[in-house]
């Protein structure tokens, strides 16, 4: 058992490690640490940037469409489970 | 008293949830700064929230990597012992019993079965819940990872604008986490004959009554322990589950007044319904947080 806990620790430090040396890092969304559109080449910034938008689009609208059944699901599935332990322990189960 | 969890099993959901709520809590104001604006306050700007959430983000890395590891590698060594999950979960046998056991268990519940079906140490939803979760966290590990070292990803360097999509992807399974951490404590929390709280997760004990009548195929592969049984039924489970489904409600209205706005997501305006949803369940999952800390250490008192 010591040895399964020293290798999910180590594995667990090495993944770890490029994290906590970029703790610091203030906002990926500022300075120079995000890719910026003008470091694309100006004649294919246009079509990139069209495509790239069509795409966040679609996925948006599909993103929006699966937490619309999720958030129903899951209403639906604590209202009956609930239901369930309620009748569990008030009729009891044989 | 029987064993219900092992020692890994309850600092592995312990430092998950504690990690997870906290990302949560730290994170969904960045998608819906209009009704969660004041999050931000609470934790002196919007720059500490987000050292907070990065902080959190690598303990989570951390315990997903370390149990992660841990689990795989005690299965492969020891076997399942008294656990019903077969085959790390992949084989169609498992796979098919676990369904035929969900659509009986809702026969039963909605009054369609006569006899509720027998469940292992697992039942369909623990088995949903211990698959799903870290399915969630890798999606949520990932996609933090591309958006905080964007420049090491091909993709986004070719492709700017997929950065956002990205960005939407981890927003987007953030609110369904919400929606599962509400869920998750209302079926095993909140529910009469654990309310206020399941400490099975939290002491690793289960009462012999309570397992007979909800993991009975289990019973005779569990190891017997000292403890002591205490009853919990009390009237208030009936309240605070109305509140968290009038919660649920309220948050899963929430998908339906979000709209596409390009790049910058999917955002909501100022809703009344919605401000009230997403402040009700960060509220509830600051509670969540205190009453795990104080049943954990409850937990090693035992």
């Amino acid at each position: 058992m010591r040895a399964i806990i020293a290798i999910a620790f180590i594995v667990a430090l090495i993944t770890m490690y490029p994290y906590i040396s970029n703790i610091s890092t203030a906002s990926s969304l500022k300075g120079s640490y995000v890719f910026k559109w003008s470091e694309i080449p100006v004649e294919k910034r246009g079509t990139i940037y069209k495509s790239n938008l069509n795409f966040a689009t679609k996925f948006n609208n599909a993103i929006k469409i699966l937490l619309e059944i999720v958030g129903i699901f899951v209403v639906l599935l604590v209202i009956v489970e609930y239901y369930k332990y309620y009748k569990i322990h008030k009729e009891g189960v044989k | 008293m029987l064993k219900r969890f092992s020692w890994h099993q309850r600092i592995a959901h312990f430092v998950g949830t504690i990690s997870g709520m906290m990302l949560l809590i730290t994170g969904l104001p960045i998608m819906f700064s209009n009704n969660l604006g004041w999050v931000f306050s609470l934790f002196g700007g919007s720059s500490n929230t987000m050292f907070l959430h990065r902080v959190f983000a690598i303990i989570l890395i951390f315990s997903f990597a370390y149990f992660g590891t841990y689990f795989i590698l005690e299965r492969i060594v020891r076997g399942r012992g008294d656990s019903n999950i077969k085959n790390f979960g992949f084989s169609a046998e498992f796979i098919s019993e676990v369904v035929a056991g969900a659509v009986r268990d809702i026969l039963w519940t909605l009054g369609l079965r006569k006899e509720r079906p027998k469940f292992g140490k697992y039942d369909w939803i623990m088995v949903g819940d211990i698959y799903l979760l870290p399915t969630l966290a890798f999606i949520e590990i990932l996609t933090g990872t591309i958006m905080w070292f964007p420049r090491s990803f091909e993709f986004i360097t070719t492709n700017p604008g997929l950065f956002f999509v990205i960005r939407s992807i981890h927003a987007g399974v953030a609110f369904f986490i919400l929606l599962f951490v509400l869920a998750h404590a209302g079926i095993l929390h909140l529910i009469p004959g654990n309310f206020p709280i399941n400490m099975s997760i939290f002491s690793g004990k289960i009462s012999k009554r309570k397992a007979e009548i909800e993991h009975e195929k289990w019973v005779p592969l569990a190891e017997e322990v000292e403890g002591e049984e205490r009853s919990r039924m009390s009237k208030l489970c009936y309240i605070f589950g109305a509140i968290t489904i009038v919660n649920l409600i309220a948050l899963a209205y929430v998908p339906f007044a979000m709209r596409s706005e390009w790049f910058a997501g999917l955002r909501v305006g100022s809703d009344g319904i919605v401000s009230f949803g997403l402040g009700l369940g960060v509220v509830t999952i600051i509670v969540y947080i205190i009453a795990s800390i104080t049943a954990f250490l409850k937990g090693l008192k035992n």
